[in-house]
């Protein structure tokens, strides 16, 4: 009896993990409402990898106008990470994204010892699924995207310690002025 | 910036803890135990195994380590993770057969970065020195399931 009992949760636990689905068939989608900052999925996580890679998709809601030149031209966040032990604000990697000159463009958004540090990647097409990597070695966050590699100096000494996960943020300073739709798939 | 050659203060520790209870003396109701175990989460199946204490009211702690080979479709990531720490279970209901209880595991991937990782987990004795734990966990943001089976000495 007790040996059916085993077999069984064994089963149970085998149908369990071949139940899951595999990584590849996950996207996620984050919603960032109007007048909001943060997508409704506020996850709390940490890295666990010196490779941050992932593909994300922006439908037609990456698209807005806010008039002004200076706000337009303000990057909105997309994935990345708080650097080992440290704010986002004095050490992270992070891409960014913005809707500007009529196109959506790609940043590598850093932030090193406090001060931010941004260079233009590539732009996407709305419904395009792009692949971002984002490496941390022990002198630079190196960023590849399109097959554009650009490395941006880290001044972090700190090597253990807890690297946290960055999530969509809209902004600058300005919140959505709709709910904006982004697409992430992670590996 | 290179890895020094002498010792960590996180080798030190880590060495602390793993040695720490070979020295426990159980008393009635106690008892040393090692573990299989293995974790099916979003970035693959992870292996390994754990040794520890557990006390007559089916408080746990011990120290585990695991690893896996993470995998993506076009092979970028396809590398070893190992996650070595410390863990507790605290029960929250028990019965004779069965215990439901609360876990948290703490420790280094890959000798760099920090993760906790929390678990409810059900405990079966099966035997009186086998148990088995089965229960989902949180890991890389996302649900993970693990299991554990349990060998007390």
């Amino acid at each position: 009896m007790k040996t059916r009992a085993i077999l069984h949760l064994i089963l149970l636990a085998l149908v369990s993990w071949s139940c899951e689905q595999a990584p590849s068939e996950l996207m996620e989608v984050f919603v960032i409402r109007a007048g909001n900052h943060y997508a409704d999925q506020r996850q709390m996580e940490s890295l666990q990898s010196n490779i941050l890679f992932f593909k994300a998709r922006f439908d037609s809601t990456a698209i807005y106008d806010f008039e002004s030149a200076y706000w337009q031209d303000s990057k909105n966040k997309l994935l990345g990470f708080s650097d080992c032990n440290s704010l986002h604000h004095v050490n992270s990697a992070r891409y960014a994204w913005q809707w500007n000159n009529n196109q959506l463009e790609i940043y590598a958004y850093c932030y090193v010892q406090g001060v931010r540090n941004e260079a233009f990647l590539g732009t996407v097409a709305i419904g395009e699924t792009a692949t971002y990597l984002l490496e941390i070695n022990p002198h630079a966050y190196v960023f590849t995207f399109k097959g554009k590699r650009l490395e941006i100096e880290r001044k972090s000494d700190c090597n253990v310690g807890v690297y946290q996960m960055l999530w969509p943020y809209f902004g600058g300073q300005i919140p959505a002025p709709h709910d904006v739709r982004i697409y992430l798939k992670r590996f | 910036m290179t890895r020094p050659n002498h010792p960590s203060v996180f080798t030190l520790l880590t060495l602390l803890i793993l040695m720490g209870p070979l020295f426990v003396v159980p008393a009635k109701g106690q008892h040393l135990f090692f573990a299989g175990t293995g974790e099916s989460t979003i970035q693959g199946l992870q292996y390994g195994g754990a040794i520890g204490f557990a006390g007559s009211k089916q408080w746990m702690w011990g120290l585990f380590y695991q690893e896996g080979i993470r995998t993506s479709e076009i092979g970028l990531t396809n590398q070893k993770d190992h996650f070595y720490g410390i863990q507790t279970s605290v029960p929250l209901v028990r019965s004779e057969k069965m215990t439901l209880s609360f876990n948290l595991k703490g420790g280094l991937v890959n000798e760099q970065f920090v993760v906790v990782v929390p678990a409810v987990e059900t405990l079966i004795a099966v035997r009186h020195h086998l148990q088995i734990g089965l229960g989902p966990s949180w890991r890389y943001a996302h649900a993970a399931l693990g299991m554990r089976i349990i060998v007390k000495l």
